[in-house]
């Protein structure tokens, strides 16, 4: 993962090998994110992401869990293909968590 | 006085009203109903009312903030959570200690328990620790779906709201979950991420809880058998009443229609009754030959099956289920567990089984001990179980089961089980086992060590688990009332303990005695033998008198020396011993007179003689007198008999080493021999598994060296039987090379025999002569001039392929 | 309240020193004693006592009393006395406090008088400290001396 620093907001770049490699790894990731991030904002934004593991995925909803109590919403940028997959999930149920699907031509 | 009496109901009747409560607020953690928590609310406020009556206002505040903090989880605002069950918890504590001591309720506190209380009912009362439980904040579902439990309610459905982990199932693939879900269309409401449940970073789990939302005229054990999901919860939102009374309850019994009520002291009563009316029915029965009244005799007779049958019914009412047990494991397995960082999962199978009201306490005491245990010393902790590659959660199974009479309870756990060196060396060290008889005793022998107090290999004591006085304590306990414990324990895998116990107290068959005059009883349960002693039999080795009985030594108590300080020397004639066997020891009792055999109630012994290990109770003969009831636990380690080693063919086989004259006599298929004792070199005691096999050739592997063995049934054709897990071999040295003689066991080693003219039957090689051993036709062999014999046909060939095979290893 | 009962307290009725007490009488040695009636259950005569061995000097032994196994205690013993009464021939009290039995020995028992509390005098002075553990009071009768028993005292463990 990269992560860029805006006024207002960080977005963090989230790669395949992010989504497909071991989940602990992923997760102590995102604990240190955590003590660094101090934005009122937060976009995890998939990049080139073809394939990922359940487990990745749990992380990333309990990263954005850890964050709204910390008063911090979050954004989740997917590509389109990955669409009617998440929708399983009802993200949109899920309170302070945009989830925007980016059109890749 | 009236008052008193009262008060006394109350007090039981809120004790059952918190018991009931504490259960269901165990179930709720795992399986959220809201019938449950309604039921749990009004034992506090029942309880709350009654008290307030007899001016109970401590009893009374208590309930009522507890009662509020329900009213409030009832109302939605606050939810149920694992902080809350254990303040609930501590109140239902506080509130038994109370009621046990219901007259000094006025000075207990409960300040503290108020103001946690107060803290944890605030609508302020945030989360700060990272540790948190992801429920806390979880809505409540009533309210988020009041509007579905509207539609259930006017449809007649159920609704359910039904959790599982999409992490659980490796296997299972999006798509395959959404072809489930096809399956159960119809009746999804809703569905998606249970966004309330997914843990956070800090919580080092990862999980994708996932909810339907179901409206189904279905059970919801049947749906998810259906869907083929394992749920991770199951939360009733909505029951259509019908379905309610068709729900199977837990072993609780709560329909109080077919039950009444009955003051403990009227049972005893009637069962003392009962038991009088048995010793009075003896008496007759004893007379009535005498009347020569065969009428009269056939109608006592009669009584007599009445009375017996009167006796079994009386004693079924105090017959107790065992459900009332777990109920309290359930919730020490929880407190313990929790204490001690471990994660444990507890298996009950078996509360329908009932038992004797005055068991229940002591398997209740046992059980508590024994869980503790494991808890502590067997189950490892997560990271080390995780290391083992053991699930993080520990088992610890209780399976409880009714055969005939006796009750068999059995406590499996998956930890790390028996640590049989530690036991060793522990065991030793307390001087109660000897370096050489610790390598060869079994791991069977090992566990008896445990029983044994002050024997504990956990270095240290922890203020869970004590000081090792546990295990005999425990025994003891099962021992009063007739029950047995035995461990089985494979290292690293678990410890498996099974404990039995006789379904009711009652009538017990024992042996009277007469010892100095007066009458004594043994339970016949543990007589192995009776016998009429012999002088000859009897010597006195390291200060203990030993009897021989056939190739055992087995140690003697003097039962008029230990209960009346009779000298020993007198009163050895005409005395009898009866020979006692406990698990795996022997030992005798020397007493006066055999009396016969008798059935007896047994009777307490007040509280003066509870330090007196020897009785375990009294009873009442036909003539109205009582009678001591010997304790042969007690007697055994009063004495400490099971620390004087029982000698074996071991030191039989020592003797011959020392004597090298006399003969040895031994078994094999049931038929004794005997042979000179200068033409065996050493006896070995080996196991069947030992024996290996070139060609057809037995062999053993004895001083590094490979040494075939024969069977003396080959050679006289007797018929072979089969193999126990040890046997024998006589070991002898012909021409420059070991050979055995494999046989069952040792049985002697003496000085002379006596030899006997022989029948035709038995002539052969190698046969000297025929004597009488113990009665049984021994017949003298030279095995000497067998092996020979052997070595020169059957074992030639084998001395030059086992030459050739060690010079190939060598290479 | 009435039900609070201290029984570490030697009071001999439930109603201190107010009113009358009902108290049984026996004899044992030529000396006659007395207990309250409401600690006595039953005299029962001819029942042979067995005795218990390793236990307790002041245990005399068990006695089948309607079925019941029941403790005798010598109280002589207790009481450090040398005089012990015949074992084989004694009547047997059973005495009960709350739910807890046991029996004594006497030569033989008389009847139950009724006297009133302000009889009774203090041991103290004329009884060894033993003795005064189980004998609080004396009183006098008709030229007769009459020891009172603390029968509760009897129920204590030692």
């Amino acid at each position: 993962m990269n992560i860029l620093r805006k006024v207002d907001e960080i977005e963090i770049f989230f790669y395949e090998e992010d989504a497909t490699n071991d989940p602990q790894n992923l997760r102590s990731a995102f604990e240190e994110m955590l003590e660094i991030i101090n934005l009122p904002r937060v976009r995890l934004k998939f990049c080139e992401v073809t394939s990922f593991r359940l487990e990745s995925l749990a992380l990333i909803f309990s990263f954005f869990k850890t964050l709204k109590q910390k008063g911090i919403t979050s954004e989740l940028l997917v590509p389109e293909r990955l669409e009617h997959f998440l929708k399983q999930f009802h993200t949109e149920k899920i309170p302070d968590l945009t989830t925007k699907l980016e059109h890749t031509g | 006085m009236e008052l008193d009496s009262l008060i006394s109901d109350f007090v039981s009747e809120a004790l059952e009203l918190l018991q009931k409560a504490e259960t269901r607020i165990l179930e709720l953690e795992e399986d959220y109903n809201i019938e449950k928590l309604h039921s749990i609310f009004r034992a506090f406020h029942t309880i709350k009312g009654n008290s307030g009556m007899f001016g109970f206002h401590v009893i009374q505040e208590l309930s009522h903030k507890s009662e509020e903090i329900l009213d409030a989880v009832r109302s939605g605002h606050l939810p149920y959570s694992r902080e809350l069950a254990d303040l609930l918890l501590k109140s239902i504590d506080r509130l038994k200690q109370i009621l046990a001591d219901i007259y000094n309720e006025k000075n207990y506190l409960i300040s503290d328990l108020i103001e946690e209380i107060i803290n944890f009912a605030q609508p302020s009362h945030t989360q700060t620790s990272k540790e948190v439980s992801v429920r806390e904040e979880a809505p409540n579902l009533e309210i988020l779906y009041s509007e579905q439990i509207k539609l259930a309610l006017e449809k007649k459905l159920n609704l359910y709201y039904y959790l599982f982990e999409l992490l659980e199932d490796s296997n299972l693939t999006l798509d395959e979950l959404e072809n489930k879900l096809k399956l159960v269309e119809n009746e999804v409401l809703s569905r998606g991420l249970d966004y309330y449940s997914i843990p956070l970073i800090y919580e080092k789990k990862i999980s994708l809880p996932y909810y339907f939302l179901i409206l189904t005229q279905e059970n919801i054990d049947a749906f998810e058998t259906k869907l083929g999901l394992k749920a991770k919860q199951k939360i009733t939102l909505h029951l259509h009443t019908q379905q309610k009374t068709e729900e199977k309850t837990n072993n609780i019994t709560t329909n109080q229609t077919d039950f009444l009520r009955v003051k403990i002291d009227l049972l005893d009563d009637l069962i003392n009754l009962v038991g009088e009316t048995i010793i009075t029915r003896n008496q007759l029965l004893q007379r009535a030959p005498l009347w020569n009244d065969p009428e009269g005799s056939s109608i006592l007779s009669r009584m007599s099956q009445l009375i017996t049958q009167l006796h079994t019914k009386i004693m079924n009412t105090r017959l107790q289920e065992l459900s009332t047990v777990y109920q309290r494991i359930s919730r020490i397995v929880r407190d313990t567990s929790k204490s001690l960082g471990k994660q444990v999962e507890l298996k009950l199978e078996g509360g329908e089984v009932e038992l004797d009201k005055t068991m229940i306490d002591t398997i209740l005491d046992a059980l508590v001990h024994l869980i503790r245990n494991s808890i502590d010393h067997g189950i490892e902790t997560p990271e080390e179980r995780k290391k083992l590659g053991k699930s993080q959660e520990g088992l610890i199974s209780i399976r409880a089961s009714l055969q005939t009479g006796t009750v068999r309870i059995q406590i499996e756990d998956d930890g790390r089980g028996l640590d049989y060196e530690k036991i060793k060396l522990s065991a030793i060290k307390r001087g109660l086992l000897t370096e050489s008889r610790a390598q060869e005793i079994s791991n069977e022998e090992l566990t008896e060590f445990i029983f044994l107090p002050g024997v504990s290999t956990k270095e240290n004591i922890t203020e869970t688990s004590g000081r090792g006085v546990g295990m005999d304590a425990v025994r003891n306990g099962l021992k009063k009332i007739g029950g047995t414990i035995h461990l089985t324990s494979v290292t690293g895998q678990g410890l498996k303990i099974t404990a039995t116990i006789p379904q009711t107290v009652s009538v017990i068959s024992c042996l009277l005695i007469l010892v100095n005059g007066r009458r004594f009883a043994i339970f016949q349960k543990y007589i192995a033998e009776l016998l009429q002693f012999e002088e000859k039999n009897y010597s006195v080795i390291n200060g203990h008198g030993m009897y021989q009985l056939r190739e055992n030594l087995i140690p003697i108590i003097h039962l008029g020396k230990l209960l009346y300080g009779e000298d020993i020397q007198s009163k050895q004639q005409n005395s009898y011993i009866v020979i006692i066997r406990l698990d795996t020891y022997y030992f005798g009792l020397l007493f006066d007179e055999m009396l016969g055999t008798e059935e007896i109630v047994i009777k307490p012994l007040g509280e003066h003689f509870k330090g007196i290990k020897l009785f375990s109770g009294a009873t009442i003969m036909g003539d109205g007198e009582a009678v001591l009831i010997l304790d042969v636990f007690g007697i055994a380690d009063y004495t400490g008999i099971h620390t004087i080693e029982v000698k074996t063919s071991k030191e039989i086989i020592s003797k011959t080493k020392e004597r090298g004259k006399g003969y040895v006599l031994f078994e094999s298929s049931s038929q004794y021999f005997a042979t000179l004792s200068s033409s065996i070199v050493s006896i070995e005691r080996i196991s069947t598994q030992s024996i290996y096999h070139i060609s057809n050739i037995e062999v053993i592997e004895y001083k590094n060296d490979i040494v075939p063995i024969q069977r003396l049934e080959e050679i006289y054709n007797i018929e072979k039987q089969p193999d126990q897990k040890e046997k024998f071999v006589l070991i002898c040295k012909v021409e420059e090379r070991y050979l055995g003689i494999l046989i069952d066991k040792v049985l002697d080693v003496i000085e002379s025999l006596q030899l006997v003219p022989s029948s035709q039957h038995w002539q052969g090689e190698g046969i000297l002569g025929h004597a009488l051993y113990d009665q049984k036709p021994t017949i003298l062999v030279d095995i000497e001039a067998i092996l020979t014999k052997v070595n020169h046909n059957k074992f030639k060939w084998l001395g030059k392929v086992i030459e050739e095979t060690m010079s190939l290893e060598v290479k | 309240m009435a039900w609070q009962s201290n029984r570490r307290n030697y009071v001999i009725g439930s109603q201190v020193m107010e009113d009358k007490l009902q108290l049984l009488i026996w004899e044992t040695n030529g000396q006659l004693y007395a207990g309250d009636v409401k600690y006595c259950l039953e005299v029962q005569n001819g029942k042979k006592i067995l005795d218990v061995p390793h236990s307790k000097k002041y245990i005399t032994g068990i006695v089948n009393l309607r079925g019941d196994i029941v403790t005798v205690l010598d109280l002589f013993v207790l009481m450090e006395q040398k005089d012990l009464p015949d074992k084989n021939k004694a009547v047997i009290i059973r005495l009960k406090n709350n739910d807890k039995q046991v029996a004594v020995m006497a030569d033989s028992v008389f009847e139950v008088i009724e006297l009133h509390s302000n009889m009774l005098e203090s041991a103290e002075n004329h009884l060894s400290e033993k003795e005064f553990k189980y004998i609080p009071y004396i009183a006098r009768r008709e030229n007769h001396l009459i020891l009172i028993v603390n029968i509760p005292e009897l129920f204590v463990i030692h």
